[in-house]
C-alpha cells in the first residue's frame, strides 16, 4: 500500500518545473521529400521542435528557468546548467543563465556537460546539495540544440527544448527518495570541439551495448538499493532517443507497461539532456499523489532517480504549461531555414551577422542588471517607472532620485513597424514599443510571430533571446513574443 | 535682440543632387561654395569664417570631420571654420550659427557649406550600416531611420484611421514637383498605385515613402543686412531662426512619448515665428520646404508647423492643398523625396531653394508671389528640429 507523502521540512525534491518548447515545429515528412528518402517515410513521423534563429541553449534555459521559479528567484542559491551544446565552452553558461534569472552573485553556478545524462546528473547533484544543507534551493536547467549532419536521417530526430526544475526541501511536488548512477567509457554518439555535427558509429552496437545495456542495469541497481520492485513503480520516464529504440528498451526492461507512453518524440523529438526532465514535466500534469516515478538519464552510463509525487501536485499541476506550449506552434519553417538558422549554410563571413555592431564589455558590465535581469528604475519623486536607467528622471528632471525595480515581462504593443532592410539573420525585423505592466516602456524586436499577428494593443511577453554577435560575443536581450495562452 | 532683418543671404548655389558617381566630396564642395561666392560677387579672400555641415565623415574617408576639411577642398586657409553636426538638421544649424556670428558684428562675410557624399560606398554601407553598428550594444538594436518614422505612421493610422494611400499622395506630389526641378535625384512622376506596389522598407513605409541615398552640396554666403546692397541687389533677409532639441536616441523608451508629432519642430517653429512676427503660418507663409525624409513625416510637419491642426495634417494632402499652386505650397522643390537627402547638405539646399523662389528664380516650379518662405529640418528623428524663415527685403 502506498503511503501518501505530505510536504514537510525534511523532504528534499522537486518543488516546481518549467519548460520551453520552441514555437517552430518541422514536419518530418518534409525531410523525406527534400532528400527523396521515401523508404524512410515510415519512421519520419510527427514533428521536431526547432529553435528560432535567435535561440540557443542559454535562451531556452533561461525561459524554462523563469517558468520554473515564476520569475521570482528568491531563495535559489545554486544554478546548474546542463547541455551537450552550450553556446560557450569557456565562459559559464550557468552564470549567464543565473544573471538573467536574477540570482545573486552568492549563488553557486556550475556547467554540466559532456554527455546526455548531464541533465539527470545535475539533478542528483542539486538534490545532494540541498540534502546536505549547502544550499536552500537549487535550480537545474537542462537545454540542448543538437545537430546531426545534413542528409543523415538523425538530423530530424533531434528536437530543441529546455526544461528546468527547482529543488528544495519545502513544498515539494515530487520528493526525490533515492538516486543511483553508473558510468562507463563508451563511444556511441559523440562530438569533439573540432566537430560541428554529432558522430555515430554502429547504431546497432550503440543500442545493444549502450542504451539497451545500461538502462536496465541502472534500474536493477536502483531496485537493489531501495529494495523496491517493478510492482512498486507507477512510471518509468527515461531519455528517449527515437521511437524504435525506445520501444525496444521498454520491452527489454521486462515491464514495458511502466514506461512513459508519450516520450514526446512526435511533438519535440530527441530532447537531449532535457529529455528526462521535459517528459517528467509533461507527466506531472496528470500524475496522482503517491505515484512512484523512476527518472532515467542515459549517456556514458546512466542515472536513475526515484521520485514520489506528493499531494501538492494537485494544486500545482495547472502551472505546468507544457501542453499549451505543445499546441501553440507554427509549422511555417522549411528545411533550408533550419540549416540557415543553425548556420549550416556556407557563406563568405563566419558570423551570420554581416556587420559588426558596436559593443563594449565594460559598458554592458555596468548595465548588467538592467540588460540581463531587466531591472528598470522608478523615480521616488514622481513615481514614474522608466527604462533604461537614467541619472536624471525623464519625467520630472530630478537627479539621482530613482530606485532599481524589476520590470514585468508582460506588456502590450504601443506601436510597431516591420523593417525589411535591417541586416538581421532573419528578415524582416519587427520592432515594437511595449508598455510593460506596472510601468516601463521598452523598444525591442518581436520574435516567434506571424507578420499579420502584430497589432497595436497586442499582448506580449518578453523572452530572453540572442540579439546578435559582436566581437565573438553573443549579445542577449529581451524580445517581445505574442502571448498565446 | 531679434535676428529679424539683420542678416542677408547674398549668394546661393547647389549642385545636382543624385548618385553623383563622377563627383567627389571635393568636387561638390567646390561647385557649391564657389557658385555661392560668385552669386554673391565675392571671392575666397572675402570669406572671413565658414560653417561646414557634413553628417557622416566615416564614409568619405574623413572629409567633413572637422573645419580643416575646408582647407582640404577649397584651399581657404587661416580663418575660423566650425563643423556642425546635428543629424539631419546640420545644414540649417550651421546656417543659424553663421547668422548669429555675423549679427554679432564679429564677421562681415561668412560662407555656409553643406556637403554630403553618401555614394562612395554602397547604399547599405551608410545608413544601414550605421543602424546595425551604431548605438548601444543592445538597446534599440534593429531600429533604422525608416523604422523610426514607421513607428509613428503606425500610431497615426491607429489614431486617425488613415492608411498607406494617404501617405502615397505625399510621394506623388513631391515626385511631380521633382519632375520640374533640374537638381532633383528623381525626376519622374509616379502614381499612388506604384507607391503601394513598391517593396516594403519598414512597414507601413515602402520604397516610395522614403527618401533615397543621395550625394549633394549647397552653399550660401551671408552678410549683415545693411551691407547687402554693396554686394548685390538680389538678396533675401533672414526673418526668423529656431532650433529645439527634444527627445533623444532613446525616444521609444520614454513612457511619456506619444510616438506621433514632434515637439522639437513645434518649439523651433515657435521661436522662428516669434522672431519673424508670424501669427498665422498657414496664411502668412508662401512656401515651405519641410523635412519629408518619409511621407508620414511631411504630414506630421504640416501639423507641427501650424499649417494644420493636430490630427488633421492628412487632410491637407488629401485635398491637394500643398501643391506648388495650392493654398500652402509645401516642398515645391520635390522635397527630400525626390531631391534626395545628402544629410549635411539638405538644410542649406532648402535655404537656397526658398531664396530662389523669393528671388523669382525657381523656373518651372516657381511659387507665385513668394514673399515669405520657410525651411524646416528634423533630425535624429525628432531630436533636433530647425526652422529658418526667409523673406524679401
Amino acid at each position: 500500500m502506498q503511503k501518501l507523502q505530505r510536504g514537510g521540512a525534511t523532504m528534499a525534491g522537486i518543488k516546481s518545473v518549467g519548460v520551453h518548447i520552441p514555437y517552430y515545429r518541422y514536419p518530418r515528412s518534409d525531410w523525406v521529400k527534400v532528400w527523396g528518402q521515401e523508404q524512410l517515410a515510415g519512421i519520419m513521423l510527427g514533428e521536431k521542435a526547432v529553435a528560432n534563429f535567435d535561440e540557443d541553449p542559454v535562451t531556452m534555459g533561461v525561459t524554462a528557468a523563469l517558468k520554473a521559479c515564476q520569475d521570482n528567484p528568491a531563495g535559489i542559491e545554486a544554478l546548474y546548467f546542463a547541455s551537450t551544446t552550450p553556446p560557450y565552452l569557456e565562459k559559464s553558461n550557468a552564470a549567464l543563465t543565473a544573471c538573467a534569472v536574477d540570482l545573486t552573485e552568492d549563488a553557486r553556478t556550475a556547467d554540466f556537460s559532456g554527455t546526455l545524462k548531464a541533465g539527470t546528473s545535475a539533478l542528483i547533484t542539486a538534490w545532494d546539495c540541498v540534502r546536505a544543507g549547502s544550499v536552500k534551493n537549487a535550480i537545474v536547467v537542462a537545454s540542448d540544440i543538437r545537430l546531426s549532419e545534413p542528409r543523415f536521417y538523425m538530423e530530424t530526430m533531434m528536437g530543441d527544448c529546455a526544461a528546468a526544475c527547482v529543488v528544495g526541501e519545502d513544498d515539494v511536488i515530487a520528493e526525490i527518495k533515492d538516486a543511483v548512477s553508473l558510468n562507463t567509457e563508451f563511444t556511441d554518439v559523440w562530438k569533439r570541439i573540432s566537430d560541428r555535427f554529432l558522430r555515430y558509429d554502429d547504431e546497432r552496437y550503440s543500442s545493444t551495448h549502450g542504451y539497451l545495456k545500461y538502462v536496465p542495469l541502472v534500474l536493477k541497481k536502483l531496485f537493489q538499493k531501495t529494495g523496491l520492485t517493478p510492482e512498486n513503480i507507477n512510471r518509468i520516464i527515461a531519455y528517449a532517443p527515437e521511437g524504435a529504440t525506445y520501444m525496444a528498451m521498454a520491452k527489454r526492461s521486462g515491464f514495458p507497461q511502466l514506461w512513459n507512453t508519450d516520450p514526446l518524440l512526435l511533438q519535440i523529438g530527441n530532447a537531449g539532456v532535457a529529455s528526462p526532465l521535459i517528459q517528467l514535466a509533461n507527466y506531472l500534469t496528470e500524475a496522482k499523489p503517491g505515484e512512484k516515478i523512476i527518472l532515467v538519464g542515459y549517456g556514458n552510463g546512466a542515472d536513475a532517480i526515484l521520485l514520489e509525487v506528493t499531494d501538492r501536485i494537485e494544486n500545482y499541476r495547472d502551472r505546468i504549461d507544457i501542453k499549451k506550449q505543445l499546441e501553440a506552434k507554427s509549422t511555417d519553417v522549411t528545411y533550408a531555414k533550419i540549416l540557415y538558422w543553425r548556420n549550416s549554410l556556407k557563406k563568405n563571413v563566419d558570423s551570420p551577422w554581416e556587420f559588426q555592431p558596436f559593443t563594449s564589455i565594460a559598458s554592458i558590465d555596468r548595465q548588467r542588471k538592467y540588460i540581463f535581469a531587466l531591472y528598470g528604475q522608478r523615480c521616488t519623486k514622481c513615481n514614474t517607472t522608466y527604462y533604461p536607467p537614467k541619472r536624471v528622471c525623464p519625467s520630472c528632471g530630478e537627479r539621482d532620485s530613482s530606485e532599481d525595480v524589476k520590470l514585468s515581462k508582460k506588456g502590450t504593443v504601443y506601436s510597431f513597424e516591420i523593417d525589411h532592410v535591417f541586416p538581421n539573420v532573419e528578415a524582416p525585423t519587427c520592432m515594437t514599443i511595449v508598455d510593460l505592466e506596472g510601468g516601463g516602456r521598452v523598444l525591442t524586436q518581436m520574435t516567434d510571430y506571424k507578420p499579420d499577428e502584430v497589432k497595436v494593443g497586442l499582448e506580449v511577453e518578453l523572452v530572453f533571446r540572442k540579439y546578435h554577435e559582436a566581437k565573438g560575443i553573443y549579445h542577449y536581450f529581451w524580445k517581445a513574443r505574442p502571448k498565446r495562452f | 535682440m531679434s535676428i529679424k532683418d539683420k542678416i542677408a543671404v547674398i549668394g546661393i548655389a547647389q549642385t545636382k543632387f543624385g548618385e553623383n558617381f563622377d563627383m567627389s566630396y571635393e568636387d561638390m564642395a567646390v561647385e557649391a561654395a564657389f557658385g555661392a561666392m560668385e552669386d554673391a560677387g565675392v571671392g575666397p579672400d572675402d570669406i572671413q569664417a565658414v560653417w561646414l555641415s557634413t553628417f557622416d565623415p566615416s564614409i568619405t574617408g574623413g572629409m567633413g570631420r572637422a573645419g580643416s576639411t575646408i582647407v582640404d577642398v577649397l584651399s581657404l586657409r587661416d580663418r575660423p571654420v566650425s563643423r556642425v553636426t546635428n543629424y539631419c538638421s546640420s545644414g540649417t544649424d550651421a546656417f543659424r550659427n553663421a547668422c548669429f556670428a555675423v549679427a554679432s558684428g564679429e564677421y562681415d562675410v561668412v560662407l555656409v557649406l553643406g556637403c554630403e557624399k553618401m555614394r562612395d560606398v554602397g547604399s547599405r554601407e551608410s545608413l544601414v550600416k550605421g543602424a546595425a553598428e551604431g548605438g548601444h550594444p543592445v538597446w534599440g538594436k534593429g531600429m533604422t531611420a525608416p523604422g523610426m518614422f514607421a513607428m509613428r505612421a503606425t500610431r497615426y493610422f491607429h489614431k486617425y484611421g488613415i492608411g498607406r494611400e494617404t501617405l502615397a499622395k505625399v510621394a506623388v506630389k513631391n515626385h511631380y514637383h521633382g519632375s520640374l526641378n533640374p537638381y532633383a535625384h528623381f525626376r519622374k512622376e509616379i502614381t499612388v498605385d506604384k507607391v503601394l506596389k513598391a517593396p516594403l522598407i519598414a512597414y507601413p513605409l515602402g520604397l516610395f515613402d522614403c527618401t533615397p541615398t543621395t550625394d549633394g552640396a549647397a552653399a550660401a554666403v551671408i552678410t549683415r543686412a545693411e551691407n547687402a546692397k554693396s554686394f548685390t541687389d538680389e538678396y533675401v533677409l533672414v526673418k526668423g531662426l529656431g532650433l529645439s532639441v527634444g527627445v533623444g536616441d532613446r525616444v521609444f523608451f520614454d513612457p511619456n512619448d506619444p510616438v506621433l508629432n514632434f515637439q522639437s519642430t513645434k518649439e523651433a517653429a515657435k521661436q522662428a515665428y516669434e522672431m519673424a512676427e508670424i501669427k498665422d503660418p498657414r496664411k502668412e507663409i508662401d512656401l515651405a520646404e519641410v523635412h519629408d525624409c518619409f511621407t508620414i513625416t511631411e504630414i506630421l510637419n504640416y501639423e507641427d508647423l501650424g499649417f494644420a491642426e493636430e490630427g488633421e495634417g492628412w487632410k491637407l494632402i488629401e485635398e491637394g492643398k500643398t501643391y506648388k499652386d495650392g493654398e500652402i505650397p509645401v516642398n515645391p522643390s520635390g522635397g527630400l523625396k525626390s531631391l534626395g537627402h545628402p544629410i549635411g547638405a539638405t538644410g542649406v539646399r532648402m535655404i537656397v531653394e526658398v531664396a530662389n523662389h523669393l528671388l523669382g528664380r525657381a523656373g518651372d516650379r516657381q511659387v507665385k508671389d513668394a514673399k515669405i518662405g520657410l525651411a524646416h529640418n528634423l533630425g535624429g528623428p525628432g531630436s533636433v528640429a530647425t526652422v529658418v524663415i526667409l523673406g524679401q527685403p
